[in-house]
């Protein structure tokens, strides 16, 4: 991709001024809004919108299969009681609401759903969020189901990668070798051999070579230097690889993978969200650290606007078994609960949408004091201006199933 | 130590500062049933914290962060994480776990404020918010929990004064209680404006803020900010008037009053008093 930076800053702007206008508040906004968690100790001064090449994902044509996919706003929400008791899933119960979420949302049987979606050919990676494991975390055993699915219907076992961003974390959520054979289990983050350096012998991060510079999510003048919370730039790029303007995406997703399914974890972010576009949108670049005071949510649009990502993405699982209303992004037991669902969509900002929606009513009935201010939805609606997915919850299907 | 931990402490240069912390409130081996210390104590200061949380440490930082001291103790084939956060003052420690604590279960064998499910506790006492984390739930595991946090807290003398004293009684929903010291707390409730818009932090002010029912038993939102003088309070309402959100309508302004109505058509008010602003938010009607 050719690195020109025509700016979407005045698209951006637009694109709040019409969701104001929407809700009638006929406010006129000047600049633009940080939409993540504020800056600490920022003073009342609104920072200019910050320059990004979303204008160079959006120039190029979609694919067949870009996001929002075959069904816009279509949400099938999957729920059975038994999938979790005592805390213990049923593989069984869990597999069965695959079946039902994936056909009632195509319409279709298991089968004319995978042609529908995928090819023998295809290589898939299956996206999971172990973070906050065991407790918050994609159920292996929903990975189970999905991976039934796609050998089923003649999907080679080796075309099937589950994949994070962080490959020392994704044992302690489940995903060993031991647990799937068979199945490529990959961070685009790794450590040395000993499993003891981000670095090698040279002092280089190991994981450079697993991020393609070709392919990239820009920021202007947002760096990994001197970014709150991290002790120093070596404990940054420690964790970030990269310290630039610069976010690559990882090559496993720019290179290897022809379809992604992404699963993620049902849990809230402040007054946000964690879940489909975050599960994302945070873990298929790099040098993300830099971004989340600027930039929060709308990484989660923009990442996912990337060819890379927009055309490969065909369906959005949200693993809602087990949730967490309060606290989070972090585990906190005292706001875990059994939710027993499962979300299905090919369009994964309509699937944060109800989810956002559903998290608040459920903070609200725990008594939790919430926010609604729009900038914690901002950024789906953003997504629809973009033609990536639908957010007006009007527009929404939302369909109730069984297993 | 978990993949994850294992994999924040590497990040955080093994947190390995000489300095002992808080480790002298550790229970020592044997103290509490089962329990074997393992590992040294990882101490963390500042902005060390993101190599801890991951995600959470605004929270800390913004209330007042000291330090972290961890240990780390083996219990019946698992691990429990017990972290000491040593906070600036004990409104700092109470803030932190107001946050976090959500229904309050405690058990009545410890005394501190606390709370505990299956495989975490968290209590309060003076500058210290305490949590003690298993990893799985296991036979056993409550208890150990209780006795490692207890035993950790008896070290510590009490607070005195209630940092929530300034908090109205009357009409207030229980556990509602918060304290706010700038715009990471100040968002949990309500959305004002961009950045330090109260100017907790540029006073070294604290609010505190309650869910509230009114006379028809609908909820709302009340803060009040209570300033070093009466002219820092005014500097303060006046940055709120100044720079009120957009998604916030102005429907009355006046010296020391501004009334506003929501997006949602909910309204709220920012009054002057003397040293103290009050908010409020998420009214039915105008107030």
């Amino acid at each position: 991709m050719a690195r020109s930076y025509t700016s979407m800053d005045s698209a951006w702007r637009m694109h709040r001024r019409e969701f104001l206008h929407a809700l009638g508040t006929g406010t006129a906004v000047a600049g633009g809004l940080v939409l993540g968690v504020p800056t600490f100790g920022q003073d009342t001064k609104v920072p200019p919108p910050v320059e990004t090449n979303i204008a160079d994902f959006m120039k190029v044509p979609k694919g067949p299969h870009a996001i929002p996919g075959p069904f816009p706003g279509r949400v099938v929400e999957v729920t059975d009681r038994r999938s979790l008791v005592d805390d213990k899933v049923d593989a069984a119960v869990v597999a069965a609401m695959f079946a039902k979420g994936v056909t009632t949302l195509t319409g279709k049987s298991m089968k004319k759903s995978f042609k529908k979606l995928f090819t023998p050919e295809d290589v898939v990676g299956l996206k999971v969020n172990p973070v906050g494991a065991p407790h918050i975390s994609t159920t292996p055993e929903l990975v189970d189901a999905v991976i039934s699915w796609l050998v089923d219907n003649g999907l080679p076992k080796k075309n099937i990668v589950i994949w994070d961003r962080f490959a020392p974390m994704l044992p302690a959520a489940g995903y060993t070798a031991e647990r799937f054979p068979g199945i490529a289990i990959e961070g685009l983050q790794t450590m040395d051999e000993e499993g003891s350096s981000w670095r090698n012998a040279a002092g280089k991060h190991v994981s450079i070579p697993n991020f393609d510079q070709e392919v990239f999510y820009f920021a202007k003048g947002i760096v990994g230097k001197g970014v709150r919370g991290y002790k120093d730039d070596e404990y940054y790029e420690n964790q970030h690889v990269f310290t630039g303007e610069y976010s690559y995406f990882g090559k496993l997703v720019t290179q290897r993978l022809t379809k992604i399914v992404n699963l993620a974890a049902y849990k809230n972010t402040g007054n946000g969200i964690s879940m489909a576009t975050k599960n994302l949108g945070y873990a298929a670049i790099c040098n993300t650290g830099r971004l989340h005071a600027p930039l929060f949510f709308r990484v989660c649009t923009e990442v996912l606007a990337a060819p890379t990502v927009r055309d490969k993405l065909v369906l959005n699982v949200t693993d809602g078994l087990r949730a967490q209303y309060d606290g989070g992004p972090d585990v906190n037991e005292q706001f875990l609960y059994a939710n027993h669902s499962l979300y299905f969509a090919t369009d994964p900002f309509a699937a944060d949408m109800v989810c956002h929606r559903q998290l608040v009513a459920k903070r609200k009935a725990m008594g939790v004091t919430v926010n609604e201010h729009p900038r914690f939805t901002e950024y789906l609606h953003y997504a629809e201006t973009l033609g990536l997915g639908v957010a007006d919850p009007a527009r929404i299907t939302h369909v109730l199933a069984s297993a | 130590m978990s993949a994850a931990a294992a994999l924040l402490a590497l990040a955080v240069g093994a947190g390995g500062e000489a300095a002992a912390g808080d480790a002298a409130l550790f229970p020592a081996d044997g103290v509490v049933a089962g329990c074997t210390r393992t590992g040294a104590v990882e101490i963390y200061t500042g902005s060390e914290l993101y190599g801890l949380i991951d995600g959470g440490a605004e929270l800390f930082l913004e209330l007042g962060f000291v330090r972290t001291t961890v240990q780390r103790y083996a219990f019946a084939g698992q691990e429990i994480s017990l972290e000491l956060y040593r906070m600036r003052d004990p409104a700092a420690a109470l803030g932190v776990y107001l946050m976090k604590c959500g229904r309050e279960t405690p058990d009545r064998s410890l005394p501190a404020r606390h709370t505990v499910g299956r495989v975490q506790l968290q209590l309060v006492k003076a500058e210290l918010y305490i949590a003690a984390t298993g990893e799985k739930v296991a036979d056993g595991l409550r208890g150990a929990l209780l006795g490692l946090a207890g035993a950790a807290a008896g070290g510590v003398a009490a607070a005195g004064a209630d940092p929530l004293a300034a908090l109205p009684r009357v009409g207030l929903v229980a556990g509602s209680e918060r304290l706010i010291r700038g715009p990471y707390t100040l968002q949990a409730i309500v959305t004002l404006g961009d950045g330090d818009v109260l100017q907790l932090q540029a006073n070294a002010a604290t609010a505190v803020a309650g869910e509230y029912l009114d006379p028809d038993g609908a909820r709302f939102s009340r803060i009040l900010a209570d300033y070093p003088t009466a002219e820092a309070a005014a500097r303060a309402f006046a940055s709120v008037r100044d720079n009120l959100d957009p998604y916030l309508t102005p429907i009355e302004r006046s010296a020391g009053r501004v009334v506003f109505r929501d997006h949602a058509g909910r309204f709220g008010a920012v009054v002057l008093a003397g040293a103290r602003v009050e908010v409020q938010a998420n009214r039915l009607a105008a107030p």
